[in-house]
């Protein structure tokens, strides 16, 4: 019990301030920059959700997952796509059960019509028996509903709602804004304790701007150099420190040439483990050139690099 | 303090941001939470709430380092004449400059008194001048003051203004003038300022609010005084001089961030209202975005895929209704679903000579319309006609619309012919749930208008729409073939503005 005590007190020292929240993310292997810091810290004590845009690959959902680890709350994912429905986001009732207790209603139906004189005595018996079906017991809770009844609240993250379809949005803003659910048949389900919740969004299409009012919008760019430098340090230990930093500078020289798809801040850490499992301690055109599959994911991007590699590189070492 | 997030807010709504209310609420709780101390954090914590779209984040940023600038007098680069504000700024250096000079050059030959003597000089003359000018004021209107106390209050405020600015000129104090400028600014109502004409009746309005024609005066009495006295009345001179050029870049920047919206507002309202053939080229790109944002609301609004498929709604109905052959054990189930469609849009535009004004236009609003249905297939003929939903998908809106009118355009209209190669290329993905929309004049040069061919359009399709750039009365004059096509059209319409062409396009989707 004092345990617990502990790490509520621990929870509410960590939000304290901005700086706060920026050291407990580091602890976890999260390097946050002041905007998405200053972001976790507002939404928090302004109990509103975060949507977060940006380019693939640069910490959306790991934001997510590094505050469900600083809060010790357990993480609720929501993943996104075309079709997804209440009765997948929300909640479903299990019509299996229900149908079999319709059938367990009417084997004990004879018995309890069976004194009954005329049809309007028996009609005033059913409609006095208890009708369960649509009892919370065949309530089957999804994501949603599961994050507003965790008892120790939870981190919602909806992932990727872009993907979803427009009315999938509206869907939403009951849980958004207000943090309850209505169920026709049940009533209003309110939250036990209010979830941090995150929303993600490649920019695939223009979210409504009734679910953006309602959240705090936080975009996240790649990183400038030293922030990635730092990302990647505490990411991959094991790195040495002219390679980490000649692979962060390679990456953001290439960032500012026009590819398909610029390496996102996933890739730049997918690279550095790659260079550390082949033991590489400098970057070498015959090195980088084997392992730019990693860092470019289209083949017109590769070979548009790999013919400028010299030039890259020469670039990045007279730089350090 | 609130009144400045109010007054911040309405600067962002000028520069386009839409803010609700809920988010001015939600601003003034973050603000509550945050505090003014810290720039960047406000900066962080108000664009999180304030804009959410990238475009929103930009205008922000600007609105944001405009309006909460680090030093009011500091000239920063957001401005948007990049040269003159060079200019400015290097001439506020050299005012700065010459002030610091001339300061130099007080102390050098006031060098025999110390520098605290200095100031007891400045505070006596001030508090002198004060007294000076009060009793000349007294003397105007006496019967006032001994009247009423609310008007000594308000000379005493006066007084007090007054002694302030001297004091600060005299002291250079550029921060105790800004603020004087904002309160003078703001008692006169500087941020209604809307046209251009009201410049300096604003700029008049703020200097007597900071009393300068009692420096003036003040400044003349000095000037006849002793040496050290004439070293005072020139460094104030300098000081009224660059007061009055901030109070003109003050004045003028206000103007910048509120007159921007009306004056958009006015001009996109003219260009929607105004006749498509007859807009100059220099408006090209403000119409541009114009028939974007109008495409874009009318596609938000309908073409939505109302599809709800398998919403976890049992069909009781249909359910029991299936499994009667089970003894009525229900056994199967049957979800409730809806589906409906986009609409599917062909549009055939003429890009000949005759209507070539009027095309680029229409070409521009089917480019908009093509980017945000991806089921909309383009036609253009003049005398053929090709399929361009290529080129709209690959091209920018003007890449694309030259291209079009490379290939296609400017010819002499045919359009029994172009109306055998729509047949050819797009007759048999006609379905019933298709409309096809053609924007055209129907002047056909005297040719063969096969009537024939857009008869099975007609059969085929949910319907045909025909917008025609003349107004009606034209249309049966000269070659035009509108009356025969006419027999063969659902809905025909003169189509002439920006506006016209919403509200057919509009009331075309609502009945889809």
């Amino acid at each position: 019990m004092a345990d617990f005590a502990l790490t509520k007190n621990n929870k509410q020292a960590m939000l304290l301030s901005v700086e706060s929240v920026r050291a407990a993310l580091e602890q976890r292997g999260y390097i946050a920059s002041t905007a998405i810091a200053t972001a976790v810290y507002v939404a928090h004590h302004l109990q509103k959700p975060i949507l977060i845009e940006g380019p693939a690959g640069v910490g959306k959902t790991e934001l997510a997952k590094a505050m469900s680890a600083c809060l010790q709350q357990e993480l609720v994912r929501l993943q996104c796509y075309e079709g997804l429905d209440e009765s997948k986001a929300l909640y479903e009732w299990k019509y299996g059960k229900q149908l079999l207790y319709t059938q367990m209603l009417k084997e004990k139906l004879g018995d309890e019509l069976q004194s009954a004189k005329g049809m309007h005595e028996s009609m005033q018996r059913l409609h006095n028996m208890s009708d369960e079906f649509y009892a919370e017991e065949f309530l089957q809770p999804r994501p949603l509903l599961q994050a507003l009844t965790h008892e120790d609240g939870a981190v919602l993250l909806i992932d990727e709602i872009d993907k979803a379809d427009y009315e999938f949005e509206s869907l939403l803003l009951e849980v958004l804004s207000d943090y309850q659910v209505t169920v026709p048949e049940l009533g209003t389900v309110f939250a036990k304790s209010i979830p941090l919740v995150f929303l993600t969004s490649n920019n695939t299409r223009e979210l409504s701007d009734a679910l953006k009012r309602r959240c705090l919008h936080l975009y996240i760019d790649f990183p400038g150099a030293d922030l990635e430098l730092r990302i990647v340090n505490s990411r991959v230990p094991d790195i040495s420190e002219t390679l980490s930093k000649s692979l962060v500078n390679f990456v953001q020289s290439l960032r500012k040439i026009d590819l398909k798809k610029a390496p996102s801040i996933s890739e730049t850490i997918d690279w550095a483990n790659a260079l550390l499992l082949l033991h590489a301690d400098q970057l070498d055109r015959a090195m980088v050139e084997s392992t730019l599959n990693v860092l470019l994911k289209f083949q017109d991007d590769i070979a548009l690099v790999s013919s400028d590699l010299p030039a890259l590189l020469a670039k990045n070492n007279t730089r350090h | 303090m609130e009144d400045v997030l109010i007054r911040f807010i309405n600067t962002l709504r000028n520069a386009e941001v839409a803010v609700s209310t809920a988010e001015s609420i939600d601003a003034v709780n973050t603000v509550a939470l945050v505090g003014y101390d810290q720039r960047q954090l406000l900066h962080d914590s108000l664009s999180m709430v304030l804009a959410k779209s990238e475009l929103d984040k930009q205008r922000f940023d600007q609105c944001f380092a405009q309006f909460f600038r680090l030093d009011p007098f500091q000239w920063n680069d957001e401005t948007s004449d990049e040269n003159a504000t060079d200019q400015v700024i290097d001439n506020a250096e050299a005012l700065d400059q010459t002030v610091n000079d001339k300061s130099n050059l007080d102390s050098e030959t006031e060098n025999e008194q110390d520098a605290l003597a200095a100031d007891d000089l400045a505070s006596g003359l001030a508090a002198m001048d004060i007294e000076m000018s009060v009793g000349a004021s007294a003397n105007n209107s006496a019967s006032e003051h001994s009247d009423s106390s609310e008007t000594a209050g308000g000379a005493s405020d006066s007084e007090s203004v007054l002694e302030q600015v001297l004091q600060a000129m005299l002291e250079s104090d550029q921060v105790a003038l800004a603020m004087q400028l904002q309160a003078a600014a703001q008692a006169n109502q500087l941020d209604t300022i809307q046209y251009v004409t009201q410049r300096s009746l604003y700029r008049y309005r703020i200097l007597q609010s900071m009393q300068i024609s009692d420096v003036e005066q003040v400044i003349s009495a000095l000037a006849s005084g002793t040496d050290a006295a004439q070293q005072q009345a020139e460094l104030l001179r300098l000081a009224v001089l660059r007061l009055r050029e901030q109070v003109t870049d003050f004045v003028d920047q206000q103007l910048v961030l509120n007159a921007d919206a009306s004056s958009r507002q006015l001009r996109e309202d003219i260009l929607q209202n105004a006749n498509l053939s007859r807009i100059e080229q220099r408006h090209f790109e403000a119409m541009q975005a114009l028939v974007y944002k109008m495409s874009k609301a009318l596609v938000a609004r309908y073409a939505r895929r109302r599809k709800v498929h398998r919403r976890g709604q049992l069909d009781i109905a249909k359910t029991l209704r299936h499994n009667i052959s089970h003894d009525g054990v229900l056994f199967d189930t049957y979800w409730k679903t809806k589906k409906k469609e986009r609409p599917e849009i062909f549009a055939i535009c003429d890009v000949s000579g005759s209507v070539a004004a009027y095309s680029k236009f229409l070409l521009m609003f089917l480019y908009g319309l093509s980017d945000l249905l991806p089921k909309t297939r383009a036609f253009a003929f003049s005398s053929n006609l090709g399929e361009v939903s290529d080129l709209f998908k690959e091209l920018s809106v003007e890449q694309a619309i030259e291209r079009v009118n490379q290939q296609w355009g400017f010819g002499s209209s045919s359009y029994g012919d172009s109306l055998k190669d729509f047949s050819t290329l797009a007759m048999d993905d006609l379905r019933p749930s298709s409309t096809v929309i053609i924007l055209g004049d129907g002047r056909n040069n005297g040719g063969n208008p096969e009537l024939g061919i857009l008869k099975e359009i007609y059969q085929r399709c949910n319907r045909i729409i025909w917008l025609n750039p003349e107004s009606r009365g034209f249309w049966s004059v000269g070659d035009s073939e509108m009356p025969r096509y006419l027999s063969a059209v659902h809905y025909s319409s003169s189509c002439q503005t920006l506006r016209q062409l919403e509200n057919i396009v509009s009331e075309l989707l609502r009945n889809s």
